[in-house]
């Protein structure tokens, strides 16, 4: 696999707070890939160091083979997307487009077709004569997203960019967003706090912490295999409880349950996601709870289910006969169950 | 017939009350600006077409001699002389506007990006030269400018003026004194802008490709607009008609447009003259205004 961008140990520290330790990443063409984490994690200065409009404190940055730490935002092949968007508001959105090109002194004639790809590309045809100003916050973004891609970086980054906008418009665009991607096949870079948005468009998650990368693999390696508690909460709803090891049995508190694939340790934790849990007539040949239903919401495709035992959280069809009170028995499917070890 | 009935702040009134109770309101305000502004301005007019008597008194006969005067036209041919001092007063007040924007850009980030709690030191530091009178702050520029002290001392050790002697009178020491009477004017609005500055638009400019140039004008100049025209306009009508520091820095011979009013006005006795000098600085000063407003629009902000 060809890589885009490579991170090597990346450290930036301000002062006494670290705000990147030993960051490594190996990002590859093509591939639309997410920082998600808190606020605070550090993920939006990678993504400013990787814009070069931070430096990095050790470290190194490749891009397609060959450091980049010493080139200068205004001549790295990298654009962004910023959070507030940031288009001149004193440009109507055609200039604000063509920008970037005019910066680089590439002759008029050439840049009028490549913005008006651009801002058909974006359905932004009608809007071209406006100023920003005059537009509403989907439409801005999609400008701004227009200014960068027009350049033709080798990446593209993002900061946050749906973070100003209401859920709906937010749900719509993430859709966008993939399909762009997906269309032009370029690497993209997105920084966002979103689990949601990350598990939807996203070919690779690194989720970040402290300053941190704590995990780095696909949506569905992060959410179904979280290696730490940070991951598993942090992503999606989870049910973690303590156990601790006896041969090839995990007892708990809850019961003993037997994992697909045994820890190391003695003492550790296992994380099941609501789905991993199902409702069965009588007591399965393993991992059964027998439990009271204490908690019951009706969300439409489905039904969130919290059962006695642990304050379980389970998820099931949502035309399932179930009332508060029930004595219900349930089974943690066994690869549903994963081991960590804090 | 009819009459149209309005609501004004829940009254029911017709459109003739509203007329007569809001020109009752700005009366006050008319009259003040009618008292001291139009009707000096006016007499100002009307005195600079009058002659000047024998012994400095109006007679009113009218005529078009002052003007001819100061376009150059004499008892002994014509000279530019008047011409000058109009011209070197431009330039005077365009280079002072000019420099102090230089200079503010700097000071206005130094002191925006300062930690919020030193930033009111570096503040009043910028201002604290106006709790002296310009008159003594001027006077202490000759101290400065004085034989033997370390300026003069290194001006002639670089072989810049004779050993020995003063650094004023002179057009630099006028300069100098025009600078640091007027750089907070242009600092203190600029810094007002800049220190609202979004930052976002430099980082963008910086992520597509801009040079430091571009930077400048693409994204801090237009952002700063507003701060800076406040500045420049309050830097360059007072400089244009500043007599004091070209007279205590320049000396006789650096005459400036507002030393050449005063004179009228004062010593030689000639008001007539002195109100169409007058009137040409004010000419000249609404002429760069209207240019200066005139370039705004073109660029789309403000």
């Amino acid at each position: 696999m060809e890589m885009s961008l490579e991170a090597h140990a990346l450290y930036k520290n301000y002062g006494e707070v670290k705000a990147l330790e030993n960051v490594d990443l190996r990002i590859r063409k093509g591939e639309l890939f997410t920082l998600l984490g808190p606020s605070g994690c550090g993920k939006t200065t990678l993504l400013r160091i990787i814009a070069g409009l931070e430096t990095a404190s050790d470290g190194n940055l490749f891009l397609n083979g060959d450091s980049i730490l010493d080139i200068p935002a205004n001549k790295r092949p990298i654009n962004t997307v910023f959070q507030s968007y940031a288009l001149f508001p004193h440009l109507k959105n055609y200039d604000n487009i063509a920008f970037g090109l005019r910066s680089q002194k590439i002759a008029e004639d050439v840049i009028a077709p490549r913005v008006t790809k651009m801002l058909e590309m974006l359905e932004l045809e009608d809007f071209a004569d406006r100023y920003p100003d005059q537009l509403s916050g989907g439409q801005r973004q999609r400008v701004s997203m227009a200014r960068a891609l027009v350049c033709e970086p080798e990446i593209l980054l993002l900061d946050e960019p749906m973070s100003a906008l209401d859920a709906k418009l937010r749900v719509q665009l993430q859709e966008q967003l993939r399909r762009l991607q997906l269309k032009l096949n370029k690497t993209f870079i997105l920084v966002t706090h979103d689990q949601e948005e990350a598990l939807t468009v996203s070919d690779r998650i690194a989720v970040m912490k402290d300053g941190q990368v704590l995990q780095c693999g696909s949506p569905t390696e992060i959410y179904n295999k979280p290696n730490c508690r940070f991951v598993a909460e942090f992503i999606g709803t989870a049910n973690i409880f303590d156990t601790v090891r006896e041969g090839d049995i995990l007892r708990s508190e809850l019961g003993d349950f037997v994992p697909s694939e045994m820890p190391t340790w003695q003492q550790g934790s296992v994380v099941i996601r609501p789905e991993g849990i199902r409702m069965r007539k009588e007591k399965p040949e393993q991992n059964g709870i027998q439990s009271k239903v204490i908690e019951k919401f009706y969300r439409g495709t489905y039904l969130d289910i919290t059962l006695e035992t642990g304050n379980l959280r389970m998820r099931t069809a949502p035309h399932r006969r179930v009332e508060v009170g029930d004595t219900v028995w349930v089974e943690l499917l066994q690869q549903a169950l994963v081991t960590i070890d804090d | 017939m009819t009459k149209k009935i309005q609501i004004l702040y829940g009254e029911l009134t017709t459109p003739d009350k509203i007329r007569r109770k809001g020109l009752f309101r700005i009366a006050p305000g008319m009259l003040w600006i009618m008292l001291f502004l139009t009707i000096p301005a006016l007499s100002l007019i009307i005195i600079s077409f009058t002659t000047r008597g024998a012994y400095g008194e109006i007679e009113w006969v009218f005529t078009l001699d002052n003007f001819k005067r100061l376009a150059g036209y004499g008892l002994f041919g014509w000279s530019p002389d008047y011409l000058m001092i109009l011209l070197r007063s431009v330039i005077v007040g365009l280079v002072t506007t000019l420099v102090c924007i230089a200079l503010s850009y700097p000071l206005a980030f130094f002191i925006s990006t300062r930690p919020k709690r030193t930033r009111p030191i570096w503040l009043i530091a910028l201002i604290i030269p106006f709790w002296t009178n310009l008159v003594i702050r001027t006077y202490a520029w000759q101290i400065v400018f004085a034989p033997g002290l370390p300026l003069a001392e290194l001006a002639a050790l670089l072989h810049l003026v004779p050993p020995d002697t003063p650094l004023y009178p002179s057009s630099f020491a006028v300069y100098v004194g025009m600078i640091s009477a007027f750089l907070p004017f242009v600092t203190l609005p600029l810094y007002s802008s800049v220190e609202k500055l979004d930052w976002s638009l430099i980082e963008a400019a910086n992520d597509l490709y801009c040079t430091k140039w571009r930077v400048f004008s693409q994204a801090i100049l237009p952002q700063t607009l507003p701060g800076l025209s406040v500045g420049a306009i309050l830097t360059f009508v007072p400089a244009m008609g500043m007599f004091l520091i070209p007279d205590l820095l320049g000396g006789a011979r650096y005459m400036l447009v507002g030393n050449l009013i005063q004179q009228q006005f004062g010593k030689s006795r000639d008001w007539p003259f002195g109100a169409a000098v007058s009137l040409a600085l004010m000419t000249l000063t609404l002429i760069g205004l209207v240019i200066f407003r005139r370039k705004g629009e073109k660029m789309e902000i403000v």
